[in-house]
């Protein structure tokens, strides 16, 4: 017999377990720790009153997911230990490992930061809640790579490849791929993702994998071909912490409410998200002269369509983690034709995101770096594409850069 | 030594269930304390979730326990598998001072069979993993 009982109560989620924790419950006990996890919980108060028996494996499920919350600055707290059970906690040594109280006042006491006076400052907009920090930063400059001129009727050729050295370009996105010589890279260009001066390309072919290349050295001598993208570089203004204050967040709603706390025109975004269904897209094939299509007619015409781009119908990617990013515009009139022509009319955000394996994620905007390096150098990475605006979240962490108009 | 319950099963989880209820009630009917009750149960998870995962490697096989009475009034138990042979004495303890980073998951299972029961002893024997656990009267050393 195991019973589970979940319950929210001013921030904290309680989970009232009872009964035995052994091999034949901790299946159905992990699954619901994982689901609260993936929930975007991140303190999770365990209730073990009822418990009267808890085995090795029963352990493990606790031990995981404190590894996993522990590094998203989270925590597993343990409530109302019956002295059997917390025995056998000690014997294991989980004692240092979990911190517990006796009393919901204790619980509390432990919940407090030490420091309140450093709150982040918060704001409600758009439906999403933001926790976010301002900092001192000039405004960066974007940079154009190349041109979509040639996009349509897939007529690039290697005198049109622009070469972007790693060193000269923090985050961007594009149509990219990497190599010396044109006969070899044409064939792996992709959607592509640059953060932190790492590459991630998704090469347009059947049967596609990511490509990518960490660069872990800011005077690296790495270069990466692009046939076109931008890139911008500079320091975060805002680091902010968001989620949804009714469920998910679709994309124009988060970028809406960016603008609410940053004044500039031009907003570069960098962001880590827990993915509620994601409508992404890549092209399928690579719009270089010899792949043009015979019909004569540009890839995006419906009879080219299907053949060219992988468009979704349905969301996907539910409960992975997307790291993106791409720049939204305030009010396009006032800039430049080629700022303009990077983001489709009628949307005010072109962005790019890569699907990274789950895990849950600080929710400490503060963490927002460290978050980044972590996904970027240490999950598995599934694909790069370009995020369409009915992409949905729970919740995440962001940095604007803002541009020079 | 006098036997109390004998029980031979397919060592799968399907039968993890009946198997601990056979060793729960035999127990139980020896008039056995809770505290010690407990470690009888955690032992015995902890060696049948072993011989589920490794005795047999993927083949089919069985598991026998022996709850038997020795003639000290001390409960002792056999648990008996004929797969790989295998000497969970052998296995170094976990290191339970080690913090959340380090600390690796597993490994807490044949270190509960140690402290939750006042014998264990090993023995290969006619092809057969013979594992003896022995309980005695009074405090269960792992909950003090």
């Amino acid at each position: 017999m195991f019973e589970c009982a979940i319950a929210e109560d001013a921030g904290i989620t309680w989970v009232a377990v009872s009964g035995r924790i052994d091999s034949m419950s901790s299946p159905e006990f992990q699954r619901q720790i994982n689901d609260l996890m993936l929930g975007g919980k991140r303190i999770l108060v365990i209730n073990l009153a009822g418990v009267n028996y808890i085995s090795s494996v029963g352990l493990r499920v606790f031990l995981t997911a404190q590894k996993q919350l522990s590094k998203a600055g989270g925590e597993i707290l343990l409530y109302s230990i019956p002295d059997t059970i917390l025995a056998v906690f000690k014997q294991s040594g989980f004692m240092g490992v979990f911190r517990s109280a006796a009393t919901r006042q204790e619980i509390e006491g432990l919940l407090t930061p030490d420091t309140p006076s450093s709150a982040p400052l918060t704001a409600e907009r758009e439906g999403v809640c933001l926790k976010y920090r301002e900092r001192k930063a000039e405004p960066g400059p974007l940079v154009v790579i190349g041109s979509q001129e040639k996009l349509a009727r897939a007529h690039y050729a290697e005198q049109d490849v622009v070469t972007v050295r790693a060193k000269d370009i923090q985050f961007g996105t594009g149509l990219a791929s990497m190599g010396e010589r044109y006969e070899e890279y044409k064939n792996f260009f992709g959607e592509s993702l640059i953060i932190n001066r790492h590459l991630f390309f998704y090469p347009a072919v059947k049967r596609p994998a990511v490509d990518f290349m960490l660069c872990t050295d800011d005077e690296s001598d790495l270069e990466y071909k692009f046939l076109h993208g931008f890139g911008f570089n500079g320091s975060f203004r805002y680091l902010v912490s968001f989620e949804g204050t009714a469920g998910y967040i679709e994309l124009p709603q988060l970028v809406a409410s960016l603008f609410s706390i940053s004044s500039a025109n031009i907003l570069g975004i960098v962001f880590l998200a827990e993915s509620k269904g994601l409508w992404g897209m890549h092209l399928k094939k690579i719009p270089v002269m010899e792949n043009g299509p015979d019909n004569g007619k540009e890839i995006f015409a419906p009879e080219n369509f299907s053949e060219w781009a992988n468009f979704p119908v349905e969301p996907g990617d539910i409960n992975t983690i997307v790291a993106g990013c791409g720049i939204a515009l305030r009010d396009r009139e006032q800039e430049r034709p080629d700022i303009q022509g990077l983001v489709a009319k009628g949307s005010d955000f072109h962005i790019h995101g890569g699907v990274f394996s789950p895990e849950p994620l600080s929710k400490n905007p503060e963490h927002f770096a460290q978050e980044l390096t972590r996904v970027l150098t240490e999950h598995e990475v599934f694909k790069v594409q370009h995020i369409l605006a009915q992409s949905r979240f729970s919740s995440g962490l962001l940095g604007i850069i803002e541009i020079k108009s | 030594m006098q036997i109390l319950c004998t029980i031979k099963m397919p060592a799968t989880r399907e039968n993890f269930p009946a198997l601990m209820q056979a060793v729960a009630d035999c127990a139980r009917s020896q008039g056995i304390s809770s505290e010690k009750l407990y470690g009888i149960e955690l032992a015995t998870e902890e060696a049948l979730v072993n011989i589920f995962n490794y005795a047999y490697q993927g083949a089919h096989g069985e598991v026998e326990i022996v709850c038997m009475r020795d003639d000290g009034g001390k409960f002792v138990m056999d648990i008996i598998d004929s797969g790989a042979p295998f000497d969970l004495l052998s296995v170094k303890d976990p290191d339970v001072t080690a913090g959340i980073a380090e600390r690796p998951i597993g490994g807490l299972g044949i270190y509960f069979i140690k402290k939750f029961t006042d014998d264990v002893c090993y023995r290969r024997e006619g092809g057969k993993n013979i594992l003896r656990l022995t309980v005695v009267a009074g405090n269960n050393p792992g909950l003090r």
